[in-house]
């Protein structure tokens, strides 16, 4: 919401205030402070000009030369524009003045037109930043009466700039009466220690003052022709009403354009624009009826009927339905209450007699209305955070005070109407000094509390009682609604108003006791310590993904979370697993880098839920989630290298990429504590993966992650080689927690054996080593190191020679030379069984 | 040739036969080349099309562009299987053994880093560990009432626009801070009790150099007999202290958040502006009640500091964008 300062003075006297203290005020006691800006800069320059004659440009046709005097100095500029002629009174702005245009800011300039030079330029209400007026220069004979002579300075006439407050409508949530200069003026005279200017208050109807108001605005005691009923359950709280006729349309008065334009509200017409400018005045939404275009006379607010049709004002035609609230006239629906006013009773050009309806209603419903319909106005705002129905008939009598200004011949057709369906009751709040300060910390007098609250219009009655004071602390209608409702919303108002600065740092006392230890964070940080070590970076993908893509990629969307409302429509669905924004992060950086090492501690989620994972104690804050989250790590790994030969190569199969990768599966295994890790083809490889480089991790039989170099084409613009792994880091962790126990050293040194064994090419080492093991002597088994792996001649085609070096021994002493060669025995007739051969 | 029905009929089985035969995607594409290209058999057909009469040229001209179509369809759809099965066979013959056990260690010769939000969050949690709290997880999805009502927003409360909601499709919703934590703690931990909780949020905006629809929070709380604003201000201060290494300038400015009363924003002067960094105040009488909590013995505060924004001041990164780029020229600059 933005607010005027020009405005504000008209309640609270800020002149002497610089504008800086001024937001710095409202920042640290009242509302948070969007930005602040300048309106009608120009008026700072500008002076009146006389037009002394007015000449043909020598070359273009649609421009004129215009001699004008500004008084102490005559000078001739160019101008466009039609309504520019001789004796006319308007402003003349100088070089150097920057003005509003289409393109943003421009600055005067001294500028050649068509060989003619023009130094500065006749300005149009909207380029001396007052008002959208943009069809000609500036008339003054319309505004003034008495025509101000020419040189005299603009700011004379109309003030300077005034200075703009935008304030976050955020932080007004819970004021209602901060939304309209006067309530913020009000709010700012409590924080300056001043009285206001003009006192609104007593006009709230349920003083005496007020009272005598509604009898007497329309001239006597005579009542209105309108009627107004509130149906039970409309949700309305209060609806007043007043005729007014024998009005004109016309433009508003400049200065009320000038303060709508400068708040950036629209300007329109007279009559359109008094209950805009009533609305930021006093805050209570004001909505004006053509009388000629109404039905009848009986107002009424009701239930809309399911399927009732209203066009409202923006041109949109509602189909309502049973939960709405409309404001009827003679039963047919003219406004959707709260929101918007229907089209077919509005204000036009030639609208001649007003009925002003001034109502208040509930905030739930006008929260509903206006997110079923999709339609949020300045009215609805206002409404939502909960309106005092105490404010209904003052802003009428402002209307027709405004409009008898400029037009004094408008009569008011009786009293006002008025259906108050319950006052709500006063409110008041006990209140104990000591627990101020208290909850504040700070050393506040009795005194002083009485003072802040005193200056907000908090009613104070002393309880009867010895030491601290404590009071019946009657609250304000307007803040009575939602905002105060217990004590501590009254230490909220001391302490801003105090100053939570004033507030003294306090070191608590409190009880010393072992903080459980967050082991899954700390575990995550281990592992994220080990691969930065490893040279990876560590990375963040966001949570959001493509399904199409990720089920191309290989995984079931079916149990994904979904999203209703997704930033990016295509990116709807929550990540089942890091892969696929891993392969796009590696895809992001192949442009720019040779090596890619990446890895990201995150999450996946899932609707479906396995048991194993709930009942992990890192769960203990999950309970009742709507989703499994599984805490994932995951890395990608991009060597640069050439990595396409596979078996051809004539080195050591394992020098390629997916071992380097798997050896940092096994570290990161080991940083759990476990050397136990196992790597078995996937049977069924998902479609990112190379569906020969592919594996499922195993620790102690469980499967942990998957690791698989990316299958070739799969991803765009990724043209290497890459491999990637995926972790489940809750498992990992609950493995590394089970009991390690001491095995023993050897003192004695272990005994070697070499054999080379002929295996068909598909068959894995995995199943050597079962085989070996099984065995009596595979107790003795200490390691099993492979030292190469031959292929071709003698060999077959499709058969390997993998030559495996054991590590053989026992704890209670060196291997004999006749229980080594027994054991080779068996390791050899353990071989045969297999259906493999032994190479020589 | 004499152009006629018959003699593009056979010429276009001709191809076809070659189409079928041919056994390599090369192959494939030197056929098209050869027949339908520039100076191809089947192209040169067309040509002789100009000096027939209309009537021909109308009846042969379809036939020809009927076969051309087909012929195309044809090449393609070969293509395709013989890549296919090309790519396949690749990557029979790259299979490797994935049992084999691994020598050769991963050495990289690269500077790897941890990211920057990891450090920040880190050093927090240890500040805080230090000051007696718990580090606590919980769910990024959410269920509506750890979010909204616990906290004291019921559903027509107009603080739920404060935060755009991403909404599943399941009624469920993405947590919009780490608030949540406060009732999913109160609910597990009897008080008194201190706690921190770090993690994602995330709100319903269009991302741009300051605002990510995803971002990290860290939210904390402290339970006791007796807490005042005296006391927050202290851990607050500290907190700070620890974090940039020496005094910072604050102020304290209202704020306004159903869960907390009084509430406030404290701001810190950075690079000559005030920046808004921790949400904050004593935890509604309502938050306590709705788990239980007798808010005339026990009282607390809460705060809800903008990680994503700690960290972008500390290192003057001018993007939020960049914490979730992925960049490795961006990660690789904190070491």
């Amino acid at each position: 919401m933005k607010l005027s300062r020009d405005w504000l003075s008209d309640y609270v006297d800020l002149s002497g205030l610089p504008e800086a203290e001024l937001r710095e005020l409202i920042t640290t006691k009242i509302a948070e402070v969007d930005g602040t800006t300048h309106v009608g800069l120009p008026l700072e320059s500008a002076v009146v000009a006389k037009v002394l004659e007015v000449s043909p440009h020598p070359k273009r046709d649609k421009l004129k030369l215009a001699k004008l005097s500004l008084g102490e100095s005559e000078i001739t500029v160019v101008c466009g524009a039609a309504n520019c002629s001789a004796g006319m009174f308007t402003a003349y702005v100088p070089v150097g003045t920057v003005i509003p245009s289409d393109k943003g800011p421009l600055e005067v300039g001294e500028r050649e037109i068509a060989g003619v030079v023009s130094r500065g330029l006749l300005a149009s209400p909207y380029e001396l930043d007052i008002a959208p007026d943009h069809s000609g220069i500036i008339d003054l004979s319309l505004y003034f009466k008495d025509l101000p002579s020419a040189g005299t300075p603009l700011r004379e006439l109309f003030g300077g700039a005034d200075f703009i407050i935008d304030v976050d409508n955020k932080s007004l949530t819970h004021r209602p009466d901060l939304w309209s200069h006067f309530g913020f003026a009000r709010e700012l005279a409590a924080v300056l220690h001043q009285p206001l200017k003009r006192e609104l208050d007593q006009w709230a109807d349920d003083s005496a003052e007020g009272l005598e108001l509604l009898n007497t605005l329309g001239g006597g005691q005579k009542a209105g022709r309108f009627s107004i009923t509130v149906t039970e359950g409309s949700k309305c709280l209060r609806m007043s009403g007043i005729e007014l006729s024998g009005l004109k349309q016309g433009p508003s008065p400049l200065w009320m354009q000038r303060r709508l334009f400068s708040i950036g509200s629209g300007v329109k017409n007279l009559l359109v624009d008094v209950t805009n400018y009533v609305m930021n005045d006093l805050g209570q939404p004001v909505h004006g009826y053509d009388v000629s275009r109404l039905p009848g006379s009986d107002f009424s607010v009701r239930l809309a009927s399911e399927g009732e049709l209203l066009k409202t004002l923006d041109g949109e035609e509602r189909t309502l339905s049973g939960s709405d609230v409309v404001i009827a006239c003679s039963e047919k629906a003219v406004a959707l209450a709260g929101v918007i006013g229907g089209e077919a009773t509005s204000i036009t050009e030639a609208t001649t007699g007003l009925f002003i309806e001034s109502a208040c209603f509930d905030p739930a419903l006008v929260r509903h209305t206006t997110k079923r319909h999709g339609v949020r106005t300045d009215a609805s705002n206002r409404f939502e955070k909960n309106q005092s129905p105490y404010l209904t008939v003052y802003p009428l009598h402002r209307i027709v005070q405004l409009l008898q200004e400029v037009q004094p011949e408008l009569r008011v057709e009786g009293s006002v109407s008025d259906f108050f369906v319950k006052r709500p009751e006063p409110l008041s709040i006990v209140l104990h000094s000591d627990y101020v300060r208290k909850r504040l910390g700070a050393e506040l007098a009795d005194s002083e509390i009485e003072s802040i609250l005193g200056s907000l219009s908090f009613g104070l009655r002393q309880l009867p009682g010895e030491g601290a004071r404590s009071w019946q602390v009657s609250v304000p209608h307007y803040r009575a609604t939602k905002d105060i409702s217990i004590a501590d919303d009254l230490v909220e108002e001391v302490g801003r108003m105090y100053g939570y600065e004033r507030v003294p740092e306090e070191i608590p006392l409190i009880a010393a006791a072992v903080t459980p230890k967050a082991s899954l964070k700390e575990f995550e940080y281990s592992l994220s310590e080990l691969l930065r070590g490893a040279g990876f970076s560590e990375t963040y993908t966001h949570s959001f993904v493509n399904p199409a893509r990720t089920e191309a990629l290989g995984y079931s969307m079916n149990s994904a979370v979904t999203l209703r409302n997704a930033v990016d429509t295509d990116e709807n669905a929550m990540r089942v697993s890091l892969v696929p924004g891993m392969l796009s992060a590696l895809e992001r950086n192949v442009k720019f880098e040779q090596q890619i090492a990446i890895f990201e501690l995150g999450r996946s989620y899932s609707l479906s839920r396995s048991e194993r994972h709930q009942g992990l104690q890192s769960r203990d804050h999950h309970k009742n989630a709507p989703a499994e989250e599984r805490r994932l790590l995951a890395f990608g790994y991009v060597s640069g290298r050439d990595n396409s030969g596979g078996t051809t190569v004539p080195q050591l199969d394992t020098d390629g990429d997916f071992y380097a990768a798997a050896n940092l599966v096994q570290r990161i295994c080991r940083a759990a504590c476990r050397s136990d890790v196992r790597f078995t083809p996937l049977k069924n490889p998902r479609q990112w993966m190379h569906p020969y480089r592919a594996a499922e991790i195993f620790l102690a039989g469980e499967c942990i992650g998957e690791i698989a170099e990316v299958r070739p084409g799969i991803v765009d613009g990724l043209k290497t080689r890459a491999v990637v792994a995926e972790l489940d880091c809750e498992l990992l962790l609950e493995r590394s927690l089970e009991p390690q126990l001491f095995t023993g050293v050897s003192r004695f040194p272990d005994s070697f054996f070499e054999l080379s064994v002929v295996m068909p090419e598909d068959d894995l080492f995995e199943t050597l080593r079962g085989a070996l093991s099984a065995v009596g002597a595979g107790a003795l088994i200490r390691g099993i190191e492979v030292i190469s792996i031959y292929r071709g001649k003698p060999l077959l085609d499709g058969q390997k020679s993998v030559s495996v070096r054991l590590s053989l021994g026992k704890r209670d002493g060196t291997l004999s030379r006749e229980e080594l060669s027994a054991a080779q025995e068996e390791f050899m007739s353990a071989v045969s069984k297999s259906g493999y051969s032994l190479r020589q | 040739m004499l152009l006629s029905e018959s003699s593009i009929l056979e010429l276009g089985k001709r191809i076809e036969l070659e189409i079928s035969a041919c056994s390599s995607s090369e192959e494939c594409e030197e056929i098209r080349v050869r027949s339908l290209g520039k100076k191809g058999e089947f192209t040169a057909l067309l040509k002789d099309l100009a000096s027939l009469s209309p009537e021909e040229k109308r009846t042969l001209g379809g036939l020809l562009n009927q076969i051309k179509t087909g012929l195309e369809r044809s090449i393609d759809q070969r293509k395709g299987e013989l890549l296919r099965a090309e790519t396949d066979a690749r990557l029979i013959a790259e299979r490797i053994d994935v049992t084999l056990p691994v020598r050769a260690p991963l050495l990289l010769n690269l500077p790897g880093s941890l990211h920057p939000l990891i450090c920040v969050q880190r050093e927090l949690e240890q500040v805080f560990r230090g000051l007696g709290f718990t580090v606590v997880d919980g769910p990024e999805v959410e269920r509506e009432y750890y979010n909204f009502e616990a906290l004291n927003i019921p559903a027509s409360h107009p603080a739920r626009d404060m935060q755009d909601t991403f909404w599943s499709t399941a009624g469920d919703l993405l947590r919009t801070h780490t608030s949540t934590m406060q009732v999913r703690s109160l609910e597990r931990i009897p008080p008194p009790l201190r706690i921190v909780a770090p993690g994602r949020v995330f709100r319903y905006e269009r991302s741009d150099a300051t605002h990510g629809h995803t971002f990290f929070q860290m939210e904390g709380m402290m339970i006791d007999r007796h807490v005042s604003i005296g006391h927050l201000l202290y851990f607050m201060r500290t907190l700070l202290r620890e974090i940039f290494g020496s005094e910072q300038k604050i102020r304290l400015r209202p704020g306004y958040f159903p869960f907390v009363e009084p509430g406030f924003e404290l701001d810190i002067w950075f690079q000559g502006r005030w920046m808004e960094l921790l949400p904050c105040g004593l935890v509604h009488p309502e938050v306590l009640r709705s788990t239980g909590i007798d808010p005339n013995e026990w009282q607390g505060f809460a705060f809800g500091l903008g990680l994503s924004r700690l960290v972008m001041s500390r290192y003057q990164i001018d993007d939020i964008r960049h914490l979730e780029s992925g960049e490795l020229r961006f990660l690789r600059q904190f070491s």
